[in-house]
């Protein structure tokens, strides 16, 4: 009887903690955390050495209401440690839900590389940002 | 005679006489006789119980465990399998909260480094015309517009291979057609995105088409 007793107690004083931590967060501590992919269907970032010429590559697909897309294309060289040195970047906008945005560089030096793609993409005065990344190639 | 005494005797004489009673009503009473349902019951237990296997079975928690073995062995065999692990393996997706990044995990050595074999569609839609082709090492891109629909092939090395593609406003599924090869398929509220490996390369294929209407036009790539 008194192990049933406990038993309940515990399991109501439980549900009392449980309740007033959730209420505890009013709208106004809550931070916004920016919505991504609410605009995008699907971004790629692509690269590829012919050489020392490197050939950067970027396709961003947005949603059937998106009005215009700007992308910066990075060709940006592995330094180590995490860092990425930025040799060369283009920017354009494209007027559609659709981009595909090719870009060369030559005579780039020997070293590792990727292409950063970042899309900013527009449901009239909406947007969203989205970066990514191709995978690394070698010259 | 003391109290003690008398009791033990006078106990003893009625425990014989109860007992006597007892075994002559046994001796009389004929056999029992199970019913045939009973029988067969017990003969299949019996049956079962010889069975050389039945050590590994006979409580629940060890056939959990034989199941739980057959699996990692099956598991283990299939993916032992050359074509079996490099379709398990070739593609895969990490999964953040609002998007997949889906890329290539294999050993790109077993696969051509640069675009040998170049592909595409044979069977386009009427209506169709090129807008845009660009070629590379380690990709083949394709686009086809009629007014404003859209058809985009595009061929990738697998080491070059990544995508980020949206997880939340899209159904997924896959499709596994007679030689093997799996589909993904991806639908959106504009159009779909299928994407799959040949075996070779990386393929993809985004549209504003039905996505069955999609996926005849995957099944028809050709070498150029």
């Amino acid at each position: 009887m008194k192990k049933k007793f406990v038993s309940v107690f515990t399991a109501v004083m439980m549900l009392f903690v449980f309740s007033i931590t959730a209420f505890a967060e009013s709208d106004q501590d809550v931070a916004v955390v920016p919505m991504r992919y609410s605009y995008t269907n699907i971004v790629s970032s692509r690269i590829s050495f012919s050489g020392h010429t490197a050939t950067c590559r970027s396709v961003v697909e947005g949603k059937s209401s998106v009005t215009k897309i700007e992308i910066t294309q990075c060709l940006e060289e592995d330094i180590g440690g995490g860092w990425w040195y930025r040799i060369a970047s283009w920017t354009k906008t494209f007027y559609d839900n659709y981009a595909t945005y090719t870009n060369t560089k030559s005579s780039v030096p020997s070293g590792t590389y990727h292409t950063r793609t970042i899309a900013t993409v527009y449901v009239g005065s909406n947007s969203e940002c989205i970066t990514a990344y191709s995978t690394t190639a070698s010259c | 005679m003391s109290f003690d005494a008398s009791f033990v005797q006078a106990f003893e004489k009625t425990y014989d006489e109860d007992f006597d009673e007892y075994m002559s009503s046994l001796e009389q009473r004929s056999d029992h006789v199970f019913s045939e349902k009973h029988e067969k019951k017990m003969a299949k237990l019996i049956k079962r119980q010889r069975k050389p296997y039945f050590r590994f079975i006979c409580t629940a928690g060890r056939r959990a465990a034989c199941i739980a073995a057959a699996t990692v062995v099956f598991s283990s065999t299939a993916l032992g399998v050359y074509a079996v692990r490099n379709r398990a393996f070739d593609l895969s997706a990490d999964s953040c909260s609002d998007h997949d990044v889906i890329k290539t995990t294999s050993d790109s050595s077993d696969y051509p480094e640069i675009i040998e074999k170049e592909y595409y569609i044979s069977e386009l839609p009427n209506g169709y015309r090129q807008t845009e082709y660009n070629k590379t090492d380690n990709w083949s891109y394709s686009e086809y517009r009629n007014g404003n629909k859209r058809i985009v092939f595009e061929q990738c090395t697998k080491k070059s291979f990544k995508l980020y593609i949206d997880n939340e406003y899209c159904t997924s599924e896959s499709y596994i057609d007679t030689d093997g090869v799996k589909y993904i398929i991806k639908t959106f509220q504009n159009g779909s995105f299928i994407l799959w490996d040949n075996g070779e390369y990386i393929m993809t294929l985004s549209s504003n088409l039905d996505k069955n209407v999609a996926l005849k036009l995957c099944k028809s790539t050709k070498v150029k």
